[in-house]
């Protein structure tokens, strides 16, 4: 059989967001009526069209031609930059700014196959100094450069 | 007369020494991201919205204007000189722009596109100046009803312009409105969909959004495939056109400001729509089509002044209804309600100071860049040769601190890894994510909406068609919505947009 199996992930995916928004809405918060609408009127209502779209979308893949492949997934990159930010955001409040900004930086180099160990370093020094004479001075953020506030 | 003096009082607050500085700072910005790859001015706007947290509500909005039409001349910088047009709006500009500068002719090719753009932008300021006005007039008169109904004619409008399927466009748009609606309903104070973080309570941030799906989301795509950017043109020297390049642009400029101006009002990139309408136009009404593709000048000429028009006259759905067009300008709402200020009609008349210094600022900024970027293109095309992965953790370290720094939130950044990661699936399954944005700002506007034409009417739906102007709305809407869906004209739109890829 041939499929668009991207489109079919696609409308599933939308099919299941549809049926978590829905049914949380159907059965925690209340309709109320179309006079006096309750919290859960828009989001249930928003909810069953989204269902009918990732049906519509999905459905219409099957039969369709075959997707173009997904390419290149650059896992690596996705790992450790989201690990970057991660990172920043359990070392922040405890230990500061400095400390935060240095792993963030020093994983997000390492994204790239390019990156050698001297540059990263490099790199970690050169922007850890700028980010924190540009927000800390400059802008005034206050957040502490070590230690929690 | 009244439009002078406004435009008057708007030189005024443009001028004072501040909003200068920022307008420049904000046109310089614009450049820099337009110029380098993997950051785009919608990302850019979002990292720089809690910045402007401590700036008077003037100055915020001419710095974030700033960098949306300074993106715009960055972009065509790197379209002509390397083949790589920063922003989509400049994807024409590259065809013959990059054939004029292999032909030695990127200064020629830089100076007209600043020209143009330059004329197109003050033109396009001035239709803003004259159309506010009586466009929010009308506006005060809508009620909830056909305020419902003009934000559903906007968001299906918007999918026209989509890259992919509008089916799924209309479905990223749902997909962003439910998630707007997460946290406290301004109703019944009841929490949704909040699972018992308290941070949720306010709802998802709109910085760590937009950053998350604009720019970490773009970093992910960059490093698919990592590969040197060639510059092929080192050195630019003769920045200002002949004699002849001018007079063979003269007409292209005019055309090109023209559609973009008319074309720019469009939700959705119009600005990207005008550049293309215009190539196509000035291919058509030349001698010699054949030149075109091998550097003609008017297919420089003329894109570029429409895309630099139509981002223009895209504040003005904005300015006038508070309704965004696009990414960045959903962001300017965010920026306006951070603030304090309801976007709406009635900023014209509560807020006129900041009304017209922003349309005069744009003026300014149109000039400064002109002024500026040309001379320090030099820079421009060094900064081209910065490879990539130097960047993006200077992109990183500065989106976390951005983020975390709107409310001291640990949670921001949360919503910042989760969303860049939603961000980066979603468009490897050919959805887009600038309706997921739209969708996000307008959904909670659309239920406050229509929960009060639900109460003028009682409960009864078909309020929403038996007024006039409602059911005016709502039918073009359907229209629109039948034309979007039919089989040719998917066909269509699909050759029309696969030049840009």
């Amino acid at each position: 059989m041939r499929a668009d199996f991207k489109d079919i992930v696609a409308g599933l995916l939308l099919l299941a967001a549809a049926l978590f928004f829905g049914l949380i809405g159907f059965s925690q918060l209340p309709l109320g009526t179309s006079f006096r609408m309750g919290p859960g009127y828009f989001p249930v209502l928003l909810s069953g069209l989204l269902g009918v779209m990732g049906l519509a979308i999905a459905g219409r893949a099957i039969g369709a031609g075959a997707a173009v492949s997904a390419g290149q997934i650059p896992w690596r990159g996705i790992v450790l930059t989201s690990g970057a930010t991660i990172g920043f955001a359990l070392l922040v409040p405890r230990y500061g700014l400095v400390p935060a900004l240095v792993v963030a930086i020093l994983l997000s180099a390492f994204a790239s196959r390019r990156m050698t160990p001297a540059l990263a370093l490099a790199l970690t020094a050169g922007l850890t100094a700028f980010c924190i004479l540009l927000f800390r001075y400059g802008l005034g953020v206050p957040i502490p450069l070590l230690g929690a506030p | 007369m009244e439009l002078t003096s406004h435009l008057l009082l708007g030189l005024q607050v443009a001028i004072s020494p501040t909003n200068l500085l920022f307008c420049f700072v904000g046109a310089l910005l614009g450049t820099l991201v337009g110029v380098l790859p993997g950051i785009g001015p919608a990302a850019t706007v979002a990292l720089l919205l809690p910045i402007t947290f401590t700036m008077s509500p003037e100055t915020s909005l001419i710095m974030l204007a700033g960098i949306y039409y300074g993106a715009q001349y960055g972009g065509s910088t790197t379209a002509i000189l390397i083949n790589l047009p920063g922003e989509a709006s400049s994807a024409v500009t590259a065809i013959d722009g990059y054939q004029m500068a292999r032909q030695g002719r990127a200064g020629a090719a830089l100076g007209i596109a600043a020209i143009g753009s330059f004329i197109a932008g003050s033109f396009a300021t001035l239709v803003i100046a004259w159309f506010a006005e009586p466009l929010t007039t009308v506006a005060l008169k809508f009620g909830p009803a056909e305020y419902f109904s003009l934000i559903l004619l906007g968001l299906v409008a918007s999918t026209a312009l989509a890259h992919g399927s509008v089916l799924k466009a209309l479905a990223m748009i749902v997909l962003g409105m439910l998630l707007g609606l997460v946290g406290t309903d301004v109703n019944s104070g009841q929490l949704r969909y909040t699972f018992g973080v308290g941070e949720l309570a306010d709802g998802l941030g709109i910085v760590a959004i937009a950053v998350g799906v604009f720019g970490i989301a773009e970093i992910f795509r960059n490093l698919e495939n990592e590969q040197e950017r060639e510059v092929g043109v080192k050195t630019v020297s003769g920045l200002m056109p002949s004699a002849a390049d001018l007079k063979a642009s003269a007409a292209p400029i005019a055309r090109g400001t023209a559609i973009g101006t008319i074309l720019g009002v469009l939700p959705g990139g119009g600005a990207l729509l005008a550049s293309f309408a215009s190539y196509a136009v000035e291919k058509k009404l030349a001698k010699d089509p054949s030149r075109f593709g091998k550097g003609a000048i008017e297919g420089v000429a003329g894109p570029e002044s429409a895309n630099n028009a139509g981002a223009q006259t895209s504040f003005i759905p904005m300015l006038t209804l508070g309704l965004p067009a696009n990414a960045v300008m959903a962001l300017m709402v965010g920026a306006m309600t951070i603030q304090g200020i309801a976007p709406g009609p009635s900023v014209i008349t509560d807020k006129p100071e900041l009304f017209w210094g922003l349309i005069a600022s744009m003026w300014l900024g149109n000039l400064m860049l002109v002024l500026l970027n040309l001379p320090l293109i030099g820079i421009w095309v060094r900064l081209l040769s910065v490879p990539y992965y130097i960047l993006f953790p200077g992109i990183i370290a500065f989106s976390a601190i951005g983020v975390y720094s709107v409310a001291s939130n640990v949670f921001d950044l949360y919503t910042l890894a989760a969303f860049g990661l939603i961000g980066y699936l979603l468009v490897k399954l050919g959805f887009e994510l600038t309706p997921l944005l739209l969708g996000f700002v307008l959904g909670p506007m659309m239920e406050t909406y229509l929960r009060r034409a639900m109460v003028l009417s009682r409960g009864d739906p078909s309020y929403l068609v038996t007024e006039p102007l409602s059911a005016a709305l709502l039918a073009a809407t359907a229209s629109l919505l039948c034309l979007l869906l039919l089989p040719s004209v998917t066909r269509k739109r699909s050759e029309v947009f696969v030049e840009e890829d």
